[in-house]
C-alpha cells in the first residue's frame, strides 16, 4: 500500500470529507511525528507502536572498493518498535 | 533521560489546528489510518508512506533464548515482526538544523 492508497482509502471510508482533507490529514499525521523525533520527542500510537530517533554520532567507514578510509557524519535514525497487541494481530 | 512522549492526543490536536477538522473526527481518522497499516500488514502486504518511510514485515525462525537474570533457557517461538525503514527524506529533515 502506498501512501496515496491510503488516502484514497480514508476517504472513502468518510464520505463527510473532501479528498483534499484526506491528504491534509495523512500528510499532517506523518508530518507531526517526524517534527516531534525532530525535536527529541519519542512518539507513542497505543496499539500500534513507538516511534523515536536515535542520535549516532561522527564514525569512520572504509570504502570497501578502495580501502580508502572515510568519515561518516553524525545522523539521526528513526526506530520503531511495534506494540505487543500488534504483535499478537499478526501472530495469530 | 526521561524522554517525553508524544501520543494520539496531541497528534489529534496538530490535525485540529491545522485542517479544522474536528478533534473527535480527527481522532477517529488517526485510528482508521493506523488500522489501515495494521491491514495491509497483514495481508503481507508493505506499507510505502511517501516522505515518512516504509513498513514491512519480516519471518523470524524460533531460536533458543536465555532469561539474563536466571539463565533459564526457552524457546523464542516463530514469528513476524515489523520493520520499519526511515525514508532517506525523513533522515535528512531529522539531522538538518
Amino acid at each position: 500500500m502506498k501512501r496515496s492508497e491510503l488516502i484514497e482509502n480514508i476517504a472513502l471510508k468518510h464520505k463527510e470529507l473532501e479528498y483534499q482533507d484526506a491528504v491534509n490529514v495523512v500528510d499532517t499525521m506523518f508530518g507531526e511525528i517526524s517534527n516531534c523525533l525532530k525535536r527529541g520527542y519519542r512518539v507513542e500510537l497505543r496499539g500500534f507502536g513507538v516511534f523515536s530517533a536515535k542520535e549516532r554520532n561522527f564514525s569512520k567507514a572504509r570504502n570497501p572498493k578502495t580501502g580508502e578510509q572515510v568519515a561518516v557524519s553524525p545522523r539521526k535514525n528513526v526506530k520503531f518498535k511495534m506494540s505487543t497487541k500488534l504483535q499478537g494481530i499478526l501472530n495469530k | 533521560m526521561v524522554q517525553q512522549t508524544i501520543t494520539r492526543q496531541d497528534l489529534t490536536e496538530v490535525i485540529f489546528r491545522k485542517t479544522s477538522i474536528p478533534r473527535k473526527l480527527s481522532n477517529k481518522i488517526i485510528d482508521d489510518i493506523i488500522n489501515e497499516v495494521i491491514t495491509s500488514l497483514e495481508k503481507e502486504k508493505e506499507v510505502k508512506i511517501a516522505k515518512f518511510g516504509t513498513f514491512s514485515l519480516r519471518q523470524k525462525e524460533s531460536r533458543v533464548g536465555r532469561n539474563p537474570k536466571t539463565k533459564e533457557e526457552f524457546t523464542i517461538s516463530a514469528r513476524k515482526v515489523v520493520l520499519f525503514k526511515p525514508s532517506p527524506t525523513i533522515k535528512k529533515y531529522l539531522y538538518e538544523e
